[in-house]
């Protein structure tokens, strides 16, 4: 008797450590999944097409927006990225970590009035204006452009090229 | 013996991996009844997503809305029930009915998607409705038909036959409209 109890918790206990460990490390398994998609080319921006239902990569995109993606890397050194932001009704940069965690946003309110701008991203902590101290050292930043009209994804694709991504 | 000690260790490990794996898909699937959610007309979602504070949640955001913004920027309102409560289908007709006065966000969006997560494909290209993209009359008034048959006006197409849900999403909202999120009179969703 006291066997199979000891043997019940023991089996409790196991399906709950598995349950856990599924449930908490799911997130770091899908960025690792991500960044092997990638081929693991860090510190690159990759320009989504237009957003439509033959756009397969991530679940439930948002077809009001033409996204590009970058995975960065700030290991060895820090980066920084820079653009414009078109003048529309919203557009944003947001920054994820390795577990596919948003820690930070960027958005139109805070851009200059030309939309341009111009964030470091920095491993250590800094009170440095246009600085993003990044969670873990290696993530992910999300640029949504909206368009304004349907037809309009045409018009953000410049946008898209003038992302840049820079080693310093 | 100890041949049949060691397999009886081994099935042992065995069936609770199983069920390990087993509970954990059940509780990450069951979004829908998620307590973290809570229940705005035909709409559910959070005001305050506790992405990094629940392990339950950041898993199930990361599985069914990859890189979600945080609820300070978006808020994220999922629907797929009507207002009767069955499940959204393709082979029935609905209506969503509302105000563009009556979302107070900086720009928000009405999108379905199918069973798959992914967008509906349809032949005129459509997904979504916005503020200002739909069809509305001078007092802001809107409605947007869900079907998979083709339709005059707002038509959002479904696929005919296949579950869907929507996703009502609102960017930058306005503070004091957010807080009283219970009381906001978001759109409707009846069966035709």
């Amino acid at each position: 008797m006291r066997k199979i109890v000891i043997g019940l918790i023991g089996f409790v206990l196991l399906v709950l450590a598995i349950q856990w460990a599924v449930i908490h490390y799911l997130p770091d398994v899908v960025y690792k999944i991500a960044t092997r998609r990638i081929e693991h080319k860090f510190n690159v921006w990759i320009n989504a097409g237009k957003t439509d239902a033959s756009m397969r990569r991530v679940v439930m995109p948002n077809p009001d927006f033409v996204y590009s993606a970058l995975f960065y890397d700030v290991t060895d050194n820090n980066i920084q990225i820079s653009g414009v932001l078109p003048d529309s009704t919203y557009a944003s940069i947001s920054f994820y970590d390795d577990r596919c965690q948003p820690y930070c946003v960027y958005n139109n309110l805070d851009s200059s009035r030309t939309g341009k701008f111009e964030l470091n991203l920095v491993k250590n902590e800094t009170s440095a204006p246009h600085t993003v101290h990044v969670k873990t050292e290696r993530g992910v930043v999300i640029c949504r452009f909206l368009k304004s009209t349907d037809g309009s994804y045409q018009q953000l694709v410049p946008y898209q090229k003038m992302l840049r991504c820079e080693v310093k | 013996m100890r041949f049949r000690s060691f397999f009886a260790i081994l099935l042992f490990c065995l069936a609770a991996v199983l069920a390990g794996l087993g509970t954990a898909f059940y509780r990450i699937t069951a979004i829908q009844s998620s307590p973290a959610f809570s229940q705005y007309g035909s709409w559910r979602g959070t005001k305050d997503l506790q992405l990094n504070r629940d392990d339950l949640v950041t898993t199930q955001v990361t599985l069914f809305a990859l890189f979600a913004l945080p609820s300070n920027e978006a808020i994220y309102l999922f629907a797929s029930k009507d207002a009767d409560d069955k499940l959204l289908t393709g082979s029935a007709d609905y209506i969503l009915e509302g105000n563009t006065h009556n979302i107070k966000a900086t720009y928000w969006s009405i999108t379905a998607y199918g069973k798959d997560q992914y967008l509906i494909p349809n032949s005129t290209d459509r997904y979504s409705f916005n503020a200002n993209n739909m069809a509305t009359d001078s007092l802001g008034n809107f409605k947007i038909i869900l079907s998979a048959q083709q339709k005059i006006g707002n038509w959002l197409p479904v696929k005919a036959d296949a579950t869907f849900r929507l996703v009502l999403r609102l960017y930058q909202g306005d503070r004091d409209f957010l807080q009283h999120l219970d009381n906001a009179q978001l759109p409707a969703i009846k069966k035709i």
